[in-house]
């Protein structure tokens, strides 16, 4: 093992998280280094000209995807399974190379509602303790959406997205996002214009009733927009190939072509690829220094005086169960917190309309260019009544349609055939959904360790899920697809298909949902019950932190990027404090 | 009779029996609406209108719809 020469500040992990403190530390004049597991690709966008839409390499095969092969996950259902390993891809699609998935995200960029910040206070405010079940372990942030919202603005500002305020400093803006909580200006860039099936979705959402408003994007729309570091992007040409895929002109706000180049410009920050981390050397009291196998699988150490985990939320948890760093959870218990409260996202209750005589242009479209309603999320709908805590957004787009999985036919269409055919034929073009994006609250038997029988490549332990829907979150699912099919009834398309939403027997991890998973190295006021500070940083270890999704204490009914982006700059600040001070933070 | 068959007799009771699924084997359920109380199903119907009017459902009953397993692709945001 060689010991490499010791930096300021280890980064582990260059997606957004990674390229956000790089950037913001190397400004202040910090020597750091970012350790990535996979490759350095991607540090221009005319690395994705070459076969760009190529839909069976990148949605498919998953060119950009971590590779089961070396690394994977086990799951289990309950405790008294024996977890099984996820062999492909399925449920959810983490990144691997710089920029992670940062660099095939759609662009969908919300801010979390006040309330999901203290979700455990607000419902008892609300309903009363009685209301949660017995088995939910929801807990409050650690930290106020008002606290946040500086963080929110850098992130949305550096990301230039586009989008229309709801409430400017408390004032609600009709055409906004009426229940969003307050912003301190306006968005950096105007959302672009409605598309067609938007504009159905806004008409009908307002006749019922309801509030729409544009989705948050970052596929920057026809404007020029510098942002305060001086980068400028290209504008969106609506390819439709986002998700999945890296963007050929920069017009989606990715790490490599907003925050990277701005801390490699200082000359401070350094990367190393192939890089694979999965310890961190430390006397429990601090880290020491990181050690990763490099390209040739070799272990090397990188001593540091400030460690960050920047990784994906599975990556994070597994270093530092691997470091024995913090204390595991433990569900029966009910101690530790280092793999407490995973969360996923909660989809299903959708709606989709076939039309006849219309035509959508659906070819062109874009991750994050959508329209929404936000009515029935979080609590900004009364629950006493309903028996679930929670909701999702309620969301129409418009993200491309691909000639591989983008082929939607009306039910009862046989699955192959001249049938078929002519069904697609027909409504390719001619199709528009309305999807729901639920909450995924934290229960005290979803959880993440270190599974006893498989192990990675390296030969260290897979991080072992156990996770499954919950009662809540099935009532809260049957609610929503009546919600959905509300609207598309209004819509009036030739054939609809939706009803009350419904979930599976059991999560299933072979078929994609979402790659939004969180917890796990949750934020909290309490050493007892969170593994960081709302710096981000260790309790047990105060020049470690770590920093992401797996700081959610429970998930919320939006895309998590923003609130990851938000939580990244806040904890930079709060590394630059540390090296003032030495000590913890709170 | 084979031990197989012997152990698959005792399971669904016998010919003409409808099977007692296991407490809070939801998959049992799969497109049908079930009333749970307690972890456990108390009574299950196609229809959420007749599931509810069921003498054994109480108005403190979980009832929710059990679907499908997901489909193959994602086609569509919203498509059911």
């Amino acid at each position: 093992m060689a010991v490499q020469k010791k930096v300021d500040v280890v980064v582990v992990g260059i997606g957004w998280v990674g390229g956000i403190i790089a950037a913001e530390l190397t400004k202040a004049g910090l020597e750091v280094l970012g350790l990535e597991r996979g490759h350095l690709r991607g540090r221009n966008t005319g690395d994705w000209m070459e076969n760009k839409f190529d839909e069976l390499r990148y949605a498919i095969r998953g060119e950009l995807f971590q590779n089961t092969a070396n690394e994977t996950w086990t799951l289990r259902h309950n405790l008294s399974e024996t977890a099984l390993p996820m062999r492909q891809l399925g449920s959810f699609l983490p990144g691997t190379g710089l920029g992670g998935a940062g660099v095939h995200w759609n662009g969908q960029t919300w801010r979390f509602h006040p309330r999901d910040f203290t979700m455990r206070t607000s419902t008892v405010d609300r309903y009363g303790s009685a209301f949660i079940p017995k088995e939910m372990s929801i807990q409050d942030w650690g930290i106020t959406y008002d606290q946040l919202e500086p963080y929110y603005d850098k992130f949305e500002y550096m990301a230039g997205i586009a989008g229309k305020a709801g409430n400017l400093n408390g004032q609600k803006i009709p055409g906004g996002n009426v229940f969003e909580g307050p912003r301190s200006r306006e968005f950096p860039v105007k959302p672009p214009p409605d598309t067609p099936t938007a504009a159905l979705f806004r008409k009908a959402a307002t006749d019922l009733g309801y509030h729409p408003f544009p989705g948050p994007t970052a596929n920057l729309p026809a404007v020029e927009y510098k942002n305060p570091d001086g980068i400028t992007r290209g504008q969106c040409n609506y390819c439709g190939f986002c998700e999945r895929f890296g963007c050929e002109v920069g017009a989606k706000a990715d790490p490599t072509v907003t925050v990277i180049p701005v801390a490699l410009k200082t000359g401070r920050f350094k990367m190393r690829g192939y890089s694979h981390v999965f310890a961190i050397r430390n006397d429990g009291k601090n880290g020491q220094s990181v050690l990763y196998y490099d390209a040739a699988g070799i272990v090397q150490e990188q001593p540091a005086d400030v460690i960050v985990l920047a990784a994906y939320v599975f990556n994070n948890v597994r270093t530092l169960l691997l470091s024995k760093l913090g204390k595991p959870y433990d569900p029966v218990a009910g101690t530790g917190s280092v793999g407490k409260n995973y969360c996923y996202q909660t989809g299903g209750g959708g709606a989709s309309g076939w039309f006849k005589s219309k035509k959508f242009k659906r070819y062109m479209g874009a991750g994050a260019l959508a329209i929404g309603i936000d009515d029935f999320n979080a609590d900004n709908f009364d629950h006493a009544a309903l028996g679930f805590i929670g909701g999702g957004s309620v969301t129409s787009g418009q993200s491309g349609a691909r000639p591989i999985s983008s082929l939607s036919v009306p039910p009862g269409t046989p699955a192959f055939g001249r049938d078929w055919k002519v069904a697609v034929r027909d409504y390719y073009d001619s199709v528009m959904g309305i999807g729901f994006q639920g909450e995924s609250p934290a229960y005290t038997t979803h959880f993440l360790d270190l599974d006893p029988n498989y192990r990675d490549s390296f030969g260290n332990p897979l991080i072992r899920i156990a996770f499954d829907w919950e009662p809540n979150e099935r009532k809260m699912i049957a609610y929503a697809g009546t919600k959905t099919l509300e609207l598309m009834k209004a819509i009036n398309p030739d054939i609809i298909a939706g009803g009350p939403g419904s979930l599976p027997a059991h999560y299933d991890s072979s078929v994609y949902q979402s790659t939004h998973n969180t917890g796990g190295a949750i934020m909290g006021a309490d050493p007892a019950t969170s593994v960081v500070n709302n710096y981000l940083q260790m309790w047990d270890a105060p020049n470690v932190f770590v920093v992401g999704a797996c700081n959610f204490p429970q998930n919320a009914g939006f895309n998590p990027t923003g609130t990851v982006g938000a939580l990244a700059y806040r904890a930079a600040e709060g590394i630059l404090k540390y090296r003032k001070t030495g000590k913890a933070l709170v | 009779m084979s031990e197989f068959e012997q152990e698959t007799e005792a399971v669904t009771g016998g010919e003409g029996e409808e099977p007692s699924p296991p407490a809070g084997d939801l998959e049992h359920y799969t497109g049908q609406w079930v009333a749970v109380r307690d972890g456990v199903v108390v009574a299950s119907d196609p229809d959420e209108a007749t599931l509810r009017a069921d003498p054994a459902v109480r108005d403190s009953d979980d009832v929710y719809p059990i679907g499908e397993p997901p489909s193959g692709f994602y086609f569509l945001e919203g498509t059911v």
